[in-house]
């Protein structure tokens, strides 16, 4: 095809006359001036709105009160999000960084995840800070979890939990859970996940004690409701003070059960039951590995820790013994001024797997065997003590939705 | 700048939208609709594609041609996707109920899916203006509740 600029649209006037279009029937020329004026069909109008990023459609939102109405469907920000978690390119997934930059200042940032992968480069970190959101201060920040693009993130000096959703800029104080006084052998444990059943958010504080694992109270905290209630604990054994790994509407801690034998427990996010999910037979080879849980492409992953290599095994099909596949094996390589550790976390894995390992972000290319470094502003991001990955999505801490509505 | 519809009933049709492709880049926001198959009027699509076609291949594409601002590639691009429709109507038409009929109904689908993210990138970084210009969308806010419903999320703006 021959490439050539085309007259510049002053003439448009003219041009339009040409024959070309002089097909439309004669009778229907004042109709056809009719057409041009007529609004895009809405089932167009949402085809594109769902592919555009978040950012655009607030800007969107002012177009009509249509385009208002539909990126606050329920609906449709569910189609929204849908289509960001499942891009194979990760376009609409961001890394959380808790991280501190070259002044040692700590704080919530953000970069996007397609860019770790494919650029050589990121200049692009946010601050996604509550503080700067919403004049939050969190002194002691932790991650709790990443769920549907909100975020809850805990204080852990305050005891003050906040959901963060840092696409819309939206974050939410939760109300404050009045907890007695409780002997030093307590510990706390948290989860955060969806509960597809009620279309709602759960927050999960577990108080468990190092004399005896048959104490344990469980908090639940209701998005839909906004408070908090005490459920029926359980007594299996030590949880692990990680918190819970949200997958497929249900929380998962690892549990000490005593001797060098861990079980996976799991919380039912709906019913508020307990269940014991069943572990890969991953051998108990050179003296014993150390296990805990991650979560890659929504799949519960179990990190083997070994002397020499870290064993990363997916359940590909939750609940399901069978589906219990070894993913890869990571071994402990370093480089100039990185190294893979034993506790190195995994965050997301495509060609390569992205690790969190001391206080950096290394890609780990388990064909080839080699590492790299993404490279991130050094000013904005020195060292990264938590990360997290979240989907861009429209869902708000601080809407309740009703039954769904169709948008169209 | 040109929509292109595939409506029920009356087959192929072409929306012309005045005075907006004035971007840097060249683009035509081209859009399929689904009802092609089942409306009847695949010839009618083929023949305006053909008559689009001829006016490239004269070489009326540097001046005459009715889509002010739209380079070559782009209009090319916009005929391979009408092209693939009317394609995949006449296929239906020839052989009605066939077992092979899901594949190019799944492959139709990945194209248009793939489309749509086309369109949807050409649009991201636009203004409201913009957009509301290139798709010709009624505003049906009074200033004072854009100016409140733009004020909500003043950083995207940004």
């Amino acid at each position: 095809m021959r490439s050539r600029k085309l007259r510049p649209n002053s003439s448009r006037q003219q041009v339009r006359k040409r024959k070309y279009l002089e097909s439309p029937p004669p009778q229907s020329s004042k109709r056809s001036k009719k057409t041009n004026q007529s609004p895009l069909p809405q089932e167009i109008i949402v085809e594109i709105f769902l592919n555009l990023p978040v950012r655009s459609l607030l800007r969107f939102r002012c177009l009509s009160k249509f385009c208002k109405s539909l990126v606050a469907n329920p609906s449709f920000i569910k189609n929204h999000l849908e289509k960001a978690q499942n891009d194979p390119k990760f376009t609409r997934k961001r890394v959380l960084l808790y991280a501190s930059n070259a002044q040692k200042q700590i704080g919530f940032k953000s970069c996007s995840l397609n860019a770790i992968y494919k650029d050589p480069f990121i200049n692009s970190v946010e601050a996604v800070d509550p503080s700067t959101i919403k004049g939050y201060s969190l002194n002691n920040g932790i991650v709790v979890g990443s769920c549907n693009g909100l975020i809850c993130l805990h204080d852990i000096e305050d005891d003050n939990f906040f959901l963060l959703n840092p696409t819309l800029r939206v974050c939410k104080r939760l109300p404050r859970l009045r907890s007695q006084k409780r002997p030093f052998s307590f510990y706390r444990v948290y989860g955060f996940g969806y509960d597809a059943s009620v279309d709602d958010y759960k927050v999960v504080r577990i108080l468990c004690d190092f004399c005896s694992i048959d104490t344990t109270i469980v908090w639940v905290y209701s998005l839909r409701t906004n408070c908090w209630r005490r459920i029926q604990g359980f007594s299996f054994g030590y949880l692990s003070s990680e918190a819970g790994k949200y997958v497929d509407g249900s929380l998962n801690w690892m549990q000490y059960v005593g001797g060098s034998s861990w079980n996976i427990v799991s919380f039912d996010l709906a019913h508020e039951t307990y269940k014991e999910v069943p572990q890969p037979c991953c051998g108990d080879a050179d003296g014993g590995c150390v296990k805990w849980l991650e979560v890659l492409d929504g799949c519960l992953c179990v990190h083997c820790s070994y002397r020499l290599r870290i064993d990363v095994w997916v359940m590909r099909e939750y609940g399901n013994t069978q589906s219990w596949t070894k993913l890869l094996t990571i071994p402990y390589l370093s480089g100039p001024g990185f190294q893979v550790f034993p506790s190195s976390k995994s965050l997301s894995v495509s060609d390569e797997i992205l690790l969190h390992s001391g206080a950096k972000l290394i890609l780990y290319n388990p064909k080839e065997k080699t590492l790299r470094i993404p490279m991130l502003d050094e000013d904005a991001v020195s060292s990264i003590s938590r990360a997290e990955i979240y989907a861009e999505s429209l869902v708000s801490p601080k809407v309740i939705n009703h039954p769904t509505i169709e948008y169209y | 700048m040109l929509i292109f519809l595939f409506d029920r009933g009356q087959g192929f049709r072409v929306r012309k939208i005045d005075g907006v492709v004035d971007f840097e880049e060249d683009y035509v926001a081209e859009l399929r609709w689904r009802h092609i198959r089942g409306g009847g009027s695949g010839g009618g699509g083929v023949a305006l594609w053909q008559t689009i076609k001829h006016m490239i291949e004269d070489g009326c594409a540097d001046t005459e041609i009715p889509l002010p601002n739209v380079n070559s590639q782009t209009l090319s691009k916009v005929l391979e996707y009408c092209k693939k429709h009317v394609e995949a109507a006449a296929d239906k038409e020839t052989e009605p109920e066939d077992d092979k009929e899901t594949e190019p109904e799944d492959d139709m689908k990945a194209w248009d899916t793939d489309f749509m993210k086309t369109v949807a990138d050409m649009m991201k970084g636009k203004s409201p203006e913009e957009f509301r210009k290139t798709f010709n969308i009624k505003n049906d806010y009074t200033p004072e509740e854009e100016a409140e419903v733009k004020k909500e999320n003043q950083w995207a703006f940004e």
